[in-house]
């Protein structure tokens, strides 16, 4: 399967390009031939069930796992040795990360954490404020920012993590299932979110997600995973956008066929 | 207060109450914070073991009670990393190997185990000058640790992989922090004693855990409740002739139960 490395912008490498990577657990194939490539700057969002390996996919690109067959690269590079370098080009979002209501980290520390992977003993400078402050803008949070963060609504977290993803100045964001369990108005909200980041910053976004009736607007292509494979492909343009408010019951997968 | 600190040993006591309080209430908070509170029982246990087989072949007890302490805290984290096991449950089964050391060790001495028993039960009135340098040491590491890595560290308690794929290097952390809790734990046995240290790691940061959704603060307080602990327990003992440890620890117990009383984050909690 070469869904997308038959792609007509070979010229710049590509943020990510994965090549027939497999991933097998005690046994049972994971990831079965993925190719993917996704180019710089291009929102890609991989829908599917959950179980599909989305996530499993996610994680294996930003290092957290290897896969057992295959070739992954990160802006051109192998990420075979080079884990931590290249993380730091990458940007993370978990889906369901429990946190402690009563932590005591305000909204501000949590978007300062994408700052501190830098180098040891690292302080605050200019920059880094400068670059917390945009991205609190960027994410409609600044409002928030003394906040305990565990008092924070889900939707208001999901755009704190963006804005932590964003601090980080990263290249790339890879999100997983930053719409699931918000409500309608709160998966409106991080998708306008999503696409700001992606005009303001112009960074690669790999989305995964099993909800297909909000998709950020930026979001260039569509691809669909099954049981740990890429099996199709659509592109926005065919796929018909209803606000939350007009969609009712999540519609079936059925819709990308 | 002026005749019981007249005496040289309460002077000891009183600088090893400042001592301990303070390095036990900063590193309680990342215990805390990390949910690792398991490793006060095992880390006491381990140097109670490394102790016991000093006492047993003649050597010094207290070197190789840190040795044992930081060769257990060396295994626990990555043996939890590794085996993909819960720090606590890796914790527990190091604990439980070493208790086995130790009592064996326990039956194997001849004559009178009081020394050993000393380290169970701790007496802070007995510390010499060399136990407060050992211990202003481990204050002091606690201190700069905390100083140097302190957003590091609180992007690790927000979420370790969070923390990882930020860049920051959680592992090398984690381990960090276990080894310091280890040596504090270590050299606090004689203090407060090994059976009741866990509390002073624990009780001060959870008391200001109530109190604050500030980490800084909660640092703050934790440190000013370990303090605090220590010194109303050891001018308890004083007064009313009771065991120190016993005593500091209960203080530090009182101030919990208060603390949470007190606590804003229930109102929070209930909203």
């Amino acid at each position: 399967m070469n869904l997308r490395a038959n792609s007509n912008q070979q010229k710049r490498k590509p943020a990510i390009l994965l090549e027939d990577v497999s991933l097998v657990h005690r046994g049972s194939p994971i990831l079965k031939d993925i190719t993917l490539k996704v180019d710089i700057p291009e929102c890609v969002t991989i829908i599917g069930h959950n179980g599909a390996g989305k996530t499993t996919l996610l994680k294996l690109i930003c290092g957290l796992i290897r896969p057992t067959r295959g070739k992954v690269q990160i802006l051109g590079k192998s990420l075979e040795g080079k884990t931590t370098l290249l993380q730091r080009r990458l940007a993370f979002l978990p889906q369901d990360v429990n946190i402690d209501p009563r932590m005591p980290i305000s909204v501000e520390e949590v978007v300062e954490i994408g700052r501190f992977g830098k180098a040891w003993f690292a302080r605050k400078s200019p920059d880094d404020i400068r670059v917390i402050e945009r991205a609190m803008e960027v994410t409609g949070i600044v409002d928030l920012r003394r906040k305990p963060f565990g008092l924070l609504s889900a939707g208001q977290k999901q755009r704190v993590a963006l804005a932590r993803a964003l601090a980080q100045d990263a290249s790339i964001m890879l999100l997983d299932e930053p719409l699931s369990n918000l409500d309608p108005q709160a998966q409106e909200d991080i998708c306008k979110a999503i696409d700001r980041i992606y005009e303001s910053q112009r960074v690669t976004i790999l989305l995964v997600t099993h909800l297909i009736e909000k998709i950020p607007q930026s979001c260039s292509t569509m691809l669909r995973m099954e049981k740990g494979r890429i099996v199709g492909e659509i592109k926005p343009s065919s796929y018909t956008y209803r606000s939350p408010t007009e969609s009712g019951a999540t519609p079936e997968p059925d819709h990308l066929r | 207060m002026g005749p019981m600190f007249s005496y040289e040993f309460m002077q000891h006591a009183l600088v090893a109450a400042i001592l301990g309080g303070l390095g036990c209430g900063i590193i309680g908070v990342w215990v805390v914070m990390l949910r690792i509170p398991f490793i006060g029982v095992a880390m006491s246990h381990a140097a109670f073991a490394g102790a016991i087989v000093a006492l047993l072949v003649g050597l010094n007890p207290l070197m190789l009670a840190l040795a044992a302490a930081i060769v257990a805290a060396a295994v626990i984290g990555p043996l939890s990393d590794r085996v993909k096991l819960d720090v606590n449950l890796s914790m527990g089964m190091v604990f439980s190997m070493l208790v086995g050391v130790a009592f064996l060790g326990i039956g194997l001495m001849k004559g009178p185990k009081t020394e050993a028993l000393n380290l169970l039960w701790g007496n802070i009135l007995t510390l010499a000058p060399n136990d407060l340098l050992l211990l202003a040491i481990a204050t002091g590491v606690v201190l700069i640790f905390t100083a140097l890595f302190y957003r590091q560290l609180r992007a690790i308690i927000f979420n370790r992989i969070i923390a990882r794929v930020s860049g920051i290097p959680d592992k090398v952390l984690f381990y960090s922090t276990l080894l310091i809790a280890g040596a504090t734990i270590t050299l606090n046995l004689k203090t407060i004693g090994g059976l009741l240290i866990f509390s002073l790691i624990i009780n001060p940061p959870l008391a200001a855990y109530q109190l604050t959704y500030s980490l800084v603060r909660m640092l703050l307080l934790s440190a000013l409740f370990g303090v605090t602990s220590c010194l109303v327990g050891l001018w308890l003992s004083y007064v009313f002739d009771l065991p120190t440890g016993a005593v500091i620890i209960l203080t530090s117990g009182l101030i919990l139960i208060v603390c949470n009383i007190l606590s804003p984050k229930r109102r929070d909690m209930h909203q």
